[in-house]
């Protein structure tokens, strides 16, 4: 059967093997206590241990099963496109923060988004205007929060 | 000044209204709100300051559940333990609904508290003295199996956890103070903050879902229910189920209670675990958002037990309330009750009115504005929602590394929330294994690594049977529910 969070399932699984098997390593180069035992390291590697088994597992099962690459033709490719240039964005932002200021930057960044969720230029505007209004007003004049 | 004078009454309801602003936004907590009112509260007097640190925390932690309802972006840790269901809730039925349940679940969870904070400050504190590192261990791990178990598939529940506990191990451990994973960078040294891996996880990963499914043409039409007037659908629809669900109710409160009392649990855990149960117990949706908003509000009331009774905070913010009391020169312990009695009465009385006319009164506004907010497009709202969770990362700490780290988390998010990976279970052993780490290994270090020493006192002993019991119990439903005749 066709299973659309199949390659997500995929991806996560190969994720927590490798999160589980990079800490198993990276632990090894922490600090013993004086009476030789395991210490800061004890917790993780027993983390890594349990993300092993518990990945594996999942990865041998959504393996076994037929139909990945159908699975994999269900992907929205178009909207992952524009998942990725949200993310760019946003990890532009801090370099965004020196030119533009928080206000500025999360105006650009609402701006962007809503173009990319399909809103006309003028609404996506006023949306972006607003809230650099709202977190003006409501964070920095009435919550007195330090932006 | 008494806290019956209007002064105290308005302070009161000022502070609901600031505590709930600070709730429902994400990024600002119920800790900030009081820390940014301590200096103004130190010049009032002390009835008008407690009113509106009352009001503030009562609404505070309730207040979460707007942003939960409305974006998925839960406003406070406490929220996050049931954000996925009140958010399917307030999108299937209405967000009057939703908010009603826990509106009113979450005063009689706060009443069901302050009585036991009545009736039982000096008894209960007795109890929570004899804890000891061994007895926390097995609880919080009791926390962590029954989170597991609540997971539709156990594999995904205990990749969600492994992956959450690992993520807090970032930056110093709890106990020996060893720097871990931060590759040699400063921003990493104190760990990821909770809140930027909140609005992560919940904030952009369901702004991210969204634009995955986007597809162009019309918006699917609102359910029909959200046509309904909003007092129809938070008081009568919400109080109906509330009413129907009272033993729920209570026992989630007198659990949330309980664990509002031991000192380092707070509200958060509470709504954890009661939650959990209530899943583990295939509770419907409304069921979990009853059990979890009752357990974290009776949970406030419960981390004043300890703070008063024994001058030991129960969570940051009594331990902030705590200070406010030694400055103001109030002494809390044992002799509170016999030199400030009219003090602490009238205390009590007013965490009553905030239980019983704040939050259904916040929730009520709260319920309105979701509504009028819900009518904006979703390209628009989720585009602002974007926005917000920029904001509200950047202003915990002003570190634009935070920012990076929500691109990294939130992609995370996204990935967990299209394979099916519990992302509630991922938060929760983020706040789960600091403190599982803390207490196995204190553990270890008082008893010169000896293992069998977690089961060496009576009370530690009952709680590793329970969590045992759990295990067993929960694999045999499993394996029961997993046979063909049974559906």
């Amino acid at each position: 059967m066709v299973n659309p969070t199949r390659p997500f399932e995929l991806l996560v699984c190969l994720i927590a093997l490798a999160l589980g098997l990079a800490a198993w390593l990276i632990s090894d180069t922490f600090p013993r206590t004086a009476e030789g035992y395991l210490g800061p390291a004890l917790f993780p590697k027993l983390l890594a241990v349990g993300l092993a088994i518990a990945s594996l597992s999942l990865l041998y099962r959504n393996l076994r099963q037929p139909g990945l690459g159908a699975s994999l033709k269900l992907l929205a490719w178009p909207n992952l496109l524009r998942i990725g240039g949200i993310l760019l964005a946003l990890a532009l932002t801090p370099w965004a923060l020196g030119k533009l200021g928080l206000l500025g930057s999360a105006g650009a960044l609402v701006l962007l988004s809503s173009l990319l969720l399909g809103a006309r230029w003028l609404e996506a505007l006023l949306t972006a205007l607003f809230m650099v209004a709202f977190v003006y007003v409501v964070f920095v004049q009435l919550l007195k929060v330090p932006l | 000044m008494s806290f019956f004078s209007l002064e105290s009454f308005l302070a009161m309801m000022l502070g609901a209204l600031y505590g709930a602003l600070f709730g429902s936004l994400p990024g600002l907590t119920a800790t900030l709100a009081v820390s940014l009112f301590i200096p103004i509260a130190i010049f009032l007097d002390p009835a008008v300051a407690f009113s509106a640190i009352i009001g503030i925390t009562a609404t505070a932690i309730f207040a979460g559940d707007i942003g939960a309802t409305a974006m998925r972006i839960p406003g406070t840790p406490a929220s996050a333990a049931y954000t996925e269901e009140i958010h399917q809730i307030g999108k299937e039925r209405s967000p009057a609904f939703a908010l009603g349940i826990s509106a009113l679940s979450s005063a009689l969870g706060s009443l069901v508290g302050v009585v036991i904070l009545i009736g039982g400050s000096l008894g209960l504190a007795q109890v929570a003295k004899q804890f000891s590192s061994f007895e926390y261990f097995w609880l919080v791990l009791l926390g962590i199996v029954s989170g597991v178990f609540a997971s539709p598939s156990m594999a995904k529940g205990l990749i969600a956890f492994g992956v959450g506990m690992l993520i807090a191990t970032i930056g110093y451990d709890p106990a020996l103070g060893t720097p871990r994973f931060n590759f040699g960078n400063p921003n990493l040294l104190g760990g990821i903050s909770f809140v930027v891996a909140l609005i992560a996880f919940f904030g952009v990963a369901e702004v991210l879902n969204n634009i995955y499914s986007y597809k162009k043409g019309p918006q699917p039409p609102a359910s029909p229910n959200q046509n309904r007037s909003v007092a129809q659908e938070f008081f009568g629809a919400g109080g109906r189920l509330v009413w129907k669900e009272r033993r729920l109710l209570l026992r989630s409160s007198l659990l949330g209670t309980f664990i509002g009392f031991l000192p380092g649990a707070g509200s958060d855990l509470a709504a954890w675990i009661s939650s959990n149960f209530t899943r583990l117990r295939r509770g419907s949706k409304e069921q979990v958002t009853l059990s979890g908003a009752s357990s974290n509000n009776a949970a406030v009331a419960g981390t004043w037990i300890p703070a008063l009774s024994l001058g030991i905070p129960g969570d940051t913010l009594t331990a902030i309330v705590l200070g406010m009391f030694l400055t103001m020169g109030i002494t809390p312990g044992p002799d509170l009750f016999a030199k400030n009695l009219g003090f602490v009465v009238q205390l009590y009385i007013a965490f009553i009115l905030a239980s019983l006319l704040m939050m259904p009164l916040v929730g009520y506004l709260g319920a309105a504005l979701i509504s009028t907010l819900l009518r904006i497009p979703m390209r628009l709202l989720l585009g602002a929602v974007m926005g917000l969770c920029l904001v509200g990362a950047y202003a915990i700490n002003r570190n634009p590394f935070d920012l990076y780290l929500l691109v990294v988390l939130g992609l995370l998010g996204l990935l967990m929330q299209r394979g099916g990976f519990p992302v509630g279970q991922l938060i929760l052993g983020m706040v789960l294994g600091p403190l599982l780490e803390q207490y196995l290994m204190m553990s270890l270090i008082k008893t010169q690594w000896d293992l069998t020493a977690l089961f060496s006192r009576p009370v530690a002993m009952v709680l590793a049977v329970c969590n045992l019991l759990l295990i067993v119990g929960m694999l045999w439903l499993r394996r029961q529910r997993a046979r063909p005749n049974n559906p």
